[in-house]
Protein backbone atom coordinates (compact mmCIF):
# COMPACT_ATOMS: atom_id res chain seq x y z
CA UNK A 1 0.00 0.00 0.00
CA UNK A 2 1.48 3.62 -0.71
CA UNK A 3 2.12 5.93 2.07
CA UNK A 4 0.75 9.23 1.40
CA UNK A 5 3.49 10.53 3.57
CA UNK A 6 5.83 9.51 1.27
CA UNK A 7 3.70 11.52 -2.25
CA UNK A 8 3.18 14.16 -0.07
CA UNK A 9 7.08 14.85 0.67
CA UNK A 10 7.60 14.10 -2.99
CA UNK A 11 4.96 16.51 -4.07
CA UNK A 12 6.06 19.58 -1.92
CA UNK A 13 9.91 18.50 -3.55
CA UNK A 14 8.44 18.60 -6.82
CA UNK A 15 6.58 22.25 -6.22
CA UNK A 16 10.01 23.75 -4.41
CA UNK A 17 11.70 22.84 -7.49
CA UNK A 18 9.76 23.79 -9.68
CA UNK A 19 9.96 27.24 -7.60
CA UNK A 20 13.06 27.12 -7.46
CA UNK A 21 13.72 26.56 -11.21
CA UNK A 22 11.40 29.88 -12.07
CA UNK A 23 14.85 31.56 -10.64
CA UNK A 24 17.77 30.85 -13.13
CA UNK A 25 20.48 30.26 -10.76
CA UNK A 26 22.95 26.90 -11.08
CA UNK A 27 20.00 25.28 -12.11
CA UNK A 28 19.05 23.92 -8.37
CA UNK A 29 16.91 21.29 -10.17
CA UNK A 30 18.07 18.26 -9.03
CA UNK A 31 19.37 19.01 -5.27
CA UNK A 32 16.14 19.09 -3.91
CA UNK A 33 14.96 15.45 -5.11
CA UNK A 34 18.48 13.96 -3.96
CA UNK A 35 17.65 15.20 -0.56
CA UNK A 36 14.01 13.43 -0.88
CA UNK A 37 15.48 9.99 -1.96
CA UNK A 38 18.17 9.99 0.84
CA UNK A 39 15.23 10.70 3.66
CA UNK A 40 13.24 8.19 2.26
CA UNK A 41 15.33 5.18 1.94
CA UNK A 42 18.08 5.95 4.67
CA UNK A 43 16.27 8.00 7.11
CA UNK A 44 12.88 7.64 7.55
CA UNK A 45 12.37 3.72 6.83
CA UNK A 46 9.21 2.93 8.10
CA UNK A 47 6.84 1.59 5.57
CA UNK A 48 9.21 2.45 2.82
CA UNK A 49 7.65 2.11 -0.65
CA UNK A 50 10.69 0.70 -3.00
CA UNK A 51 8.63 0.89 -6.17
CA UNK A 52 6.85 4.38 -5.00
CA UNK A 53 10.56 5.90 -4.68
CA UNK A 54 11.07 4.53 -8.67
CA UNK A 55 8.09 6.27 -9.78
CA UNK A 56 8.86 9.33 -8.14
CA UNK A 57 12.13 9.37 -10.12
CA UNK A 58 10.13 8.66 -13.18
CA UNK A 59 7.92 11.53 -12.72
CA UNK A 60 10.52 14.19 -11.92
CA UNK A 61 12.52 13.24 -15.08
CA UNK A 62 9.36 13.81 -16.65
CA UNK A 63 8.36 17.08 -14.49
CA UNK A 64 11.28 18.54 -15.54
CA UNK A 65 12.47 17.43 -18.43
CA UNK A 66 15.76 15.54 -17.87
CA UNK A 67 16.28 11.93 -19.54
CA UNK A 68 13.77 9.56 -18.48
CA UNK A 69 15.96 7.38 -15.68
CA UNK A 70 18.22 10.19 -14.64
CA UNK A 71 17.12 10.21 -11.09
CA UNK A 72 16.20 6.43 -10.86
CA UNK A 73 19.88 6.20 -11.48
CA UNK A 74 21.02 8.81 -8.97
CA UNK A 75 18.51 6.72 -6.57
CA UNK A 76 19.89 3.32 -7.32
CA UNK A 77 23.49 3.86 -7.70
CA UNK A 78 23.18 5.29 -3.83
CA UNK A 79 21.65 2.12 -3.13
CA UNK A 80 23.83 0.48 -4.36
CA UNK A 81 26.46 2.08 -2.99
CA UNK A 82 25.58 1.44 0.30
CA UNK A 83 24.33 -2.03 -0.64
CA UNK A 84 28.29 -3.01 -1.63
CA UNK A 85 29.71 -0.54 1.69
CA UNK A 86 27.22 -3.02 4.13
CA UNK A 87 28.50 -6.19 2.16
CA UNK A 88 32.33 -5.32 2.35
CA UNK A 89 32.36 -3.52 5.48
CA UNK A 90 31.23 -4.20 8.87
CA UNK A 91 30.86 -0.90 10.97
CA UNK A 92 28.33 -1.31 13.97
CA UNK A 93 28.80 2.99 13.99
CA UNK A 94 25.53 4.66 14.21
CA UNK A 95 23.77 7.04 11.92
CA UNK A 96 25.73 9.80 11.40
CA UNK A 97 25.75 13.05 9.36
CA UNK A 98 29.11 12.73 7.24
CA UNK A 99 27.22 9.56 5.61
CA UNK A 100 24.58 11.63 4.24
CA UNK A 101 26.76 14.47 2.91
CA UNK A 102 28.55 11.53 1.36
CA UNK A 103 25.87 10.44 -0.29
CA UNK A 104 25.09 13.69 -1.52
CA UNK A 105 27.74 14.43 -2.58
CA UNK A 106 27.77 11.34 -4.51
CA UNK A 107 24.65 12.17 -6.20
CA UNK A 108 25.69 15.78 -7.14
CA UNK A 109 28.83 13.94 -8.52
CA UNK A 110 27.22 11.11 -10.52
CA UNK A 111 24.58 14.12 -11.97
CA UNK A 112 27.10 15.67 -12.99
CA UNK A 113 28.96 12.82 -14.89
CA UNK A 114 25.42 12.42 -16.45
CA UNK A 115 24.75 15.56 -17.55
CA UNK A 116 28.66 17.12 -17.69
CA UNK A 117 28.91 21.21 -17.15
CA UNK A 118 31.21 23.23 -19.37
CA UNK A 119 31.52 26.10 -16.87
CA UNK A 120 30.24 26.72 -13.40
CA UNK A 121 31.01 23.42 -12.14
CA UNK A 122 32.23 24.46 -8.65
CA UNK A 123 29.86 27.12 -7.68
CA UNK A 124 27.16 24.23 -9.52
CA UNK A 125 29.13 21.37 -6.56
CA UNK A 126 28.58 23.79 -3.41
CA UNK A 127 25.56 25.43 -4.00
CA UNK A 128 23.32 22.45 -5.17
CA UNK A 129 25.33 20.25 -2.41
CA UNK A 130 24.29 23.11 -0.15
CA UNK A 131 20.73 23.09 -1.01
CA UNK A 132 20.40 19.34 -0.32
CA UNK A 133 21.76 19.30 2.76
CA UNK A 134 19.54 22.00 4.02
CA UNK A 135 16.97 20.50 2.33
CA UNK A 136 17.81 17.34 3.75
CA UNK A 137 17.96 19.14 7.36
CA UNK A 138 14.54 20.07 6.90
CA UNK A 139 12.88 17.14 6.22
CA UNK A 140 14.87 14.97 9.29
CA UNK A 141 13.54 17.89 11.33
CA UNK A 142 9.99 18.54 10.34
CA UNK A 143 8.87 16.12 7.57
CA UNK A 144 7.65 13.51 10.41
CA UNK B 1 23.73 16.35 15.54
CA UNK B 2 22.26 18.32 12.85
CA UNK B 3 21.15 16.14 10.38
CA UNK B 4 20.13 13.09 12.87
CA UNK B 5 16.63 13.29 14.45
CA UNK B 6 15.87 11.74 17.94
CA UNK B 7 15.05 8.58 16.19
CA UNK B 8 17.65 7.88 14.32
CA UNK B 9 20.45 7.72 17.64
CA UNK B 10 19.53 4.07 17.38
CA UNK B 11 19.64 3.51 13.77
CA UNK B 12 22.82 1.89 11.95
CA UNK B 13 25.19 3.69 9.90
CA UNK B 14 23.90 1.90 6.47
CA UNK B 15 19.98 1.31 5.50
CA UNK B 16 18.36 -1.34 7.14
CA UNK B 17 16.34 -1.40 3.75
CA UNK B 18 16.70 -4.91 2.52
CA UNK B 19 17.53 -4.55 -0.97
CA UNK B 20 18.01 -7.87 -3.47
CA UNK B 21 21.51 -7.16 -5.21
CA UNK B 22 20.38 -8.91 -8.35
CA UNK B 23 17.27 -6.69 -8.52
CA UNK B 24 19.29 -3.58 -7.80
CA UNK B 25 21.58 -4.39 -10.62
CA UNK B 26 18.75 -5.58 -13.37
CA UNK B 27 17.28 -2.49 -12.03
CA UNK B 28 20.23 -0.37 -12.50
CA UNK B 29 20.66 -1.71 -16.46
CA UNK B 30 17.07 -1.08 -17.16
CA UNK B 31 17.32 2.54 -15.99
CA UNK B 32 20.97 3.07 -17.77
CA UNK B 33 19.31 2.08 -21.01
CA UNK B 34 16.15 3.82 -20.82
CA UNK B 35 18.74 6.79 -20.09
CA UNK B 36 21.34 5.74 -22.89
CA UNK B 37 18.11 5.17 -25.21
CA UNK B 38 17.31 7.60 -27.98
CA UNK B 39 14.47 9.77 -25.78
CA UNK B 40 13.16 11.78 -28.75
CA UNK B 41 10.59 9.13 -30.21
CA UNK B 42 6.89 9.96 -30.17
CA UNK B 43 6.12 7.72 -27.16
CA UNK B 44 8.53 9.61 -24.80
CA UNK B 45 7.77 12.66 -25.70
CA UNK B 46 3.96 12.66 -25.32
CA UNK B 47 4.87 11.04 -21.86
CA UNK B 48 6.96 13.87 -21.01
CA UNK B 49 4.61 16.51 -22.71
CA UNK B 50 1.42 14.73 -20.35
CA UNK B 51 3.66 15.02 -17.22
CA UNK B 52 4.88 18.42 -17.91
CA UNK B 53 1.63 20.09 -18.48
CA UNK B 54 1.21 19.61 -14.56
CA UNK B 55 4.70 21.90 -13.65
CA UNK B 56 3.77 23.50 -16.27
CA UNK B 57 0.18 24.91 -15.45
CA UNK B 58 2.06 25.99 -11.78
CA UNK B 59 4.47 27.89 -13.51
CA UNK B 60 2.33 29.54 -15.48
CA UNK B 61 0.01 30.79 -12.34
CA UNK B 62 3.68 31.66 -10.64
CA UNK B 63 4.09 33.57 -13.92
CA UNK B 64 1.69 35.40 -14.22
CA UNK B 65 1.55 36.16 -10.63
CA UNK B 66 4.96 37.75 -11.03
CA UNK B 67 3.71 39.18 -14.20
CA UNK B 68 1.05 40.99 -12.49
CA UNK B 69 3.38 42.00 -9.77
CA UNK B 70 6.19 43.53 -12.02
CA UNK B 71 3.43 45.06 -14.06
CA UNK B 72 1.72 47.11 -11.03
CA UNK B 73 5.24 48.16 -9.80
CA UNK B 74 5.95 49.18 -13.34
CA UNK B 75 2.82 51.03 -13.61
CA UNK B 76 3.72 52.74 -10.05
CA UNK B 77 7.24 53.31 -11.56
CA UNK B 78 6.32 55.11 -14.63
CA UNK B 79 3.29 57.07 -13.16
CA UNK B 80 5.60 58.23 -11.11
CA UNK B 81 8.54 59.03 -13.52
CA UNK B 82 5.39 60.73 -15.55
CA UNK B 83 5.21 62.74 -12.48
CA UNK B 84 8.53 63.53 -12.06
CA UNK B 85 9.14 64.27 -15.70
CA UNK B 86 6.10 66.33 -15.59
CA UNK B 87 7.38 68.30 -13.05
CA UNK B 88 10.90 68.82 -14.90
CA UNK B 89 8.98 69.78 -17.61
CA UNK B 90 6.58 72.14 -15.96
CA UNK B 91 10.12 73.42 -14.26
CA UNK B 92 11.16 74.06 -17.67
CA UNK B 93 8.57 75.59 -19.32
CA UNK B 94 8.34 78.34 -16.57
CA UNK B 95 12.11 78.76 -17.29
CA UNK B 96 11.48 79.31 -20.94
CA UNK B 97 8.06 81.45 -20.08
CA UNK B 98 10.54 83.78 -18.09
CA UNK B 99 13.51 83.74 -20.64
CA UNK B 100 10.78 84.35 -23.42
CA UNK B 101 9.47 87.06 -21.46
CA UNK B 102 12.89 88.85 -20.83
CA UNK B 103 13.51 88.14 -24.55
CA UNK B 104 9.97 90.47 -25.60
CA UNK B 105 11.59 92.52 -22.69
CA UNK B 106 15.14 93.27 -24.82
CA UNK B 107 13.39 93.37 -28.10
CA UNK B 108 10.77 95.58 -27.04
CA UNK B 109 13.57 97.80 -25.00
CA UNK B 110 15.89 97.27 -28.72
CA UNK B 111 13.09 98.80 -30.56
CA UNK B 112 12.48 101.88 -27.93
CA UNK B 113 16.26 102.60 -28.05
CA UNK B 114 16.41 102.24 -31.97
CA UNK B 115 13.45 104.63 -32.26
CA UNK B 116 15.40 107.25 -29.83
CA UNK B 117 18.07 106.86 -31.96
CA UNK B 118 16.56 107.34 -35.59
CA UNK B 119 14.69 110.96 -33.31
CA UNK B 120 18.86 111.65 -32.41
CA UNK B 121 20.13 110.82 -35.88
CA UNK B 122 16.90 113.01 -37.21
CA UNK B 123 16.59 115.89 -35.36
CA UNK B 124 19.01 116.38 -32.62
CA UNK B 125 22.94 115.27 -33.73
CA UNK B 126 23.99 116.39 -30.22
CA UNK B 127 21.63 114.77 -27.70
CA UNK B 128 22.02 112.39 -25.55
CA UNK B 129 19.83 108.96 -25.18
CA UNK B 130 19.24 108.46 -22.01
CA UNK B 131 16.92 105.81 -19.34
CA UNK B 132 14.34 106.60 -17.13
CA UNK B 133 15.17 104.50 -13.70
CA UNK B 134 12.37 106.39 -11.06
CA UNK B 135 8.79 107.97 -12.01
CA UNK B 136 7.79 110.18 -9.03
CA UNK B 137 11.34 110.93 -7.98
CA UNK B 138 11.28 112.09 -4.54
CA UNK B 139 7.61 111.66 -4.22
CA UNK B 140 6.86 114.48 -6.43
CA UNK B 141 4.40 114.00 -9.56
CA UNK B 142 5.72 114.61 -12.99
CA UNK B 143 9.52 114.55 -11.70
CA UNK B 144 11.48 111.95 -13.11
CA UNK B 145 15.19 110.55 -12.53
CA UNK B 146 17.40 109.70 -15.47
CA UNK B 147 20.47 107.75 -15.82
CA UNK B 148 22.75 110.36 -17.80
CA UNK B 149 24.17 112.80 -15.06
CA UNK B 150 27.33 115.82 -15.16
CA UNK B 151 29.53 113.25 -16.38
CA UNK B 152 27.37 112.48 -19.82
CA UNK B 153 27.42 116.58 -20.49
CA UNK B 154 23.87 117.14 -18.58
CA UNK B 155 22.94 120.74 -17.55
CA UNK B 156 20.13 122.35 -15.52
CA UNK B 157 17.58 123.42 -18.26
CA UNK B 158 17.97 121.30 -21.01
CA UNK B 159 15.22 120.18 -22.77
CA UNK B 160 13.65 116.12 -22.95
CA UNK B 161 11.51 114.64 -26.14
CA UNK B 162 10.24 112.17 -26.88
CA UNK B 163 8.80 110.95 -30.50
CA UNK B 164 5.75 113.02 -30.44
CA UNK B 165 7.21 115.75 -28.87
CA UNK B 166 8.51 117.67 -25.77
CA UNK B 167 8.45 115.79 -22.30
CA UNK B 168 9.93 117.81 -20.20
CA UNK B 169 13.27 119.63 -18.79
CA UNK B 170 16.25 119.17 -16.66
CA UNK B 171 15.92 120.47 -13.16
CA UNK B 172 18.47 119.37 -11.18
CA UNK B 173 21.85 117.44 -12.30
CA UNK B 174 24.32 115.20 -9.83
CA UNK B 175 26.99 112.69 -11.18
CA UNK B 176 25.75 110.32 -13.18
CA UNK B 177 21.85 111.24 -12.81
CA UNK B 178 19.60 114.32 -13.48
CA UNK B 179 16.11 115.45 -12.30
CA UNK B 180 13.63 115.64 -15.56
CA UNK B 181 10.35 117.97 -14.13
CA UNK B 182 7.54 117.18 -17.56
CA UNK B 183 5.40 119.60 -18.98
CA UNK B 184 2.36 118.21 -16.90
CA UNK B 185 3.64 119.33 -13.88
CA UNK B 186 2.41 122.97 -12.91
CA UNK B 187 6.27 124.50 -11.95
CA UNK B 188 6.90 124.34 -15.59
CA UNK B 189 6.47 127.39 -18.05
CA UNK B 190 6.47 127.10 -21.93
CA UNK B 191 6.28 129.71 -24.54
CA UNK B 192 4.41 128.23 -27.59
CA UNK B 193 2.81 129.03 -30.43
CA UNK B 194 -0.90 127.77 -31.31
CA UNK B 195 -0.80 127.14 -35.45
CA UNK B 196 -4.61 127.39 -36.72
CA UNK B 197 -4.18 127.55 -40.16
CA UNK B 198 -1.74 130.57 -41.49
CA UNK B 199 -2.32 132.12 -38.22
CA UNK B 200 -0.38 131.59 -35.70
CA UNK B 201 -0.97 132.82 -31.82
CA UNK B 202 1.52 133.23 -28.57
CA UNK B 203 0.77 132.22 -25.60
CA UNK B 204 2.34 130.92 -22.16
CA UNK B 205 1.43 127.08 -21.29
CA UNK B 206 1.24 125.69 -17.90
CA UNK B 207 1.02 122.55 -16.80
CA UNK B 208 -2.20 121.08 -14.32
CA UNK B 209 -1.23 117.58 -13.31
CA UNK B 210 -3.52 115.85 -16.13
CA UNK B 211 -3.02 118.35 -19.15
CA UNK B 212 -1.47 121.10 -20.38
CA UNK B 213 -3.48 124.68 -20.16
CA UNK B 214 -3.88 128.24 -21.58
CA UNK B 215 -4.94 130.11 -18.84
CA UNK B 216 -6.38 133.28 -20.67
CA UNK B 217 -6.40 133.44 -24.71
CA UNK B 218 -8.39 136.27 -26.57
CA UNK B 219 -11.55 135.39 -27.85
CA UNK B 220 -11.27 137.22 -30.86
CA UNK B 221 -7.76 135.01 -31.91
CA UNK B 222 -9.55 132.47 -34.41
CA UNK B 223 -8.34 128.70 -33.38
CA UNK B 224 -10.26 125.24 -33.57
CA UNK B 225 -10.44 122.25 -31.44
CA UNK B 226 -7.07 120.32 -32.71
CA UNK B 227 -4.74 122.88 -33.57
CA UNK B 228 -1.15 122.32 -32.89
CA UNK B 229 1.15 123.71 -30.30
CA UNK B 230 4.81 124.13 -30.78
CA UNK B 231 7.54 125.68 -28.90
CA UNK B 232 8.84 128.98 -29.78
CA UNK B 233 12.17 128.74 -29.27
CA UNK B 234 12.52 131.48 -27.27
CA UNK B 235 15.50 131.22 -25.06
CA UNK B 236 18.91 128.92 -25.18
CA UNK B 237 17.91 125.51 -24.14
CA UNK B 238 14.63 125.59 -26.21
CA UNK B 239 14.79 125.08 -30.10
CA UNK B 240 12.24 126.30 -31.73
CA UNK B 241 9.19 124.14 -33.45
CA UNK B 242 9.01 121.34 -30.63
CA UNK B 243 5.56 120.03 -30.90
CA UNK B 244 3.95 120.58 -27.40
CA UNK B 245 0.14 119.16 -28.12
CA UNK B 246 -3.20 120.30 -29.16
CA UNK B 247 -6.07 122.43 -28.79
CA UNK B 248 -8.55 119.72 -26.51
CA UNK B 249 -11.22 121.90 -25.19
CA UNK B 250 -12.06 126.13 -24.64
CA UNK B 251 -13.04 126.73 -21.47
CA UNK B 252 -14.90 130.12 -20.06
CA UNK B 253 -12.81 132.41 -17.74
CA UNK B 254 -14.32 134.83 -15.33
CA UNK B 255 -13.32 137.42 -17.90
CA UNK B 256 -15.73 137.43 -21.11
CA UNK B 257 -12.86 138.16 -23.55
CA UNK B 258 -10.68 135.38 -22.45
CA UNK B 259 -11.27 131.32 -22.78
CA UNK B 260 -9.14 129.21 -21.09
CA UNK B 261 -7.27 126.92 -23.53
CA UNK B 262 -7.06 122.90 -22.20
CA UNK B 263 -4.21 121.39 -24.33
CA UNK B 264 -3.39 117.42 -24.61
CA UNK B 265 0.10 116.97 -24.41
CA UNK B 266 1.38 115.08 -27.27
CA UNK B 267 4.05 113.37 -25.52
CA UNK B 268 3.29 110.90 -23.06
CA UNK B 269 6.59 110.00 -21.02
CA UNK B 270 4.78 107.49 -18.76
CA UNK B 271 5.03 104.80 -21.70
CA UNK B 272 8.48 105.55 -22.47
CA UNK B 273 11.20 103.91 -20.88
CA UNK B 274 14.45 105.88 -22.71
CA UNK B 275 14.18 109.64 -23.46
CA UNK B 276 16.53 112.33 -25.56
CA UNK B 277 17.82 114.99 -23.82
CA UNK B 278 18.35 117.87 -26.46
CA UNK B 279 21.79 119.63 -26.13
Amino acid sequence: MIKFFQIKLFVLSAVLTLLASLFDIFYPTISLIIAFFIYCFFVSTDGFKFFCVLISGFLFDGFFNFNFGTCNLIFLSLVFFDLILKKLISIKKKQSNYYFILLIVLAQLIFLLLHPLSQNFIPYFIINSSLSIIYLILLIRYAE
Amino acid sequence: MFLSSKKSKNKTLFSKNEINLNLLIILLIINFSIFSTNQDNRYLNQIKKSLQFGPQSISLIFEFGANLLNDVSSYFIFKQNLLSENEKLQKENAELKAHVMQMADIESENRELNNKLNIQKKYFKDSLITQILNLNYQGQNHHFLVDKGEEDGVYIGQIVVDKSGIVGQVIAVNNNSSVIRTILSNQLYLTGYIKSGKNIYQSLIQGDGKNLTVNYFNKTNKINLGDEIFTTGDNLNIPKGLRIGKVKKFLNTELNDFYKLIIEPSSNPYKERFLVIVK
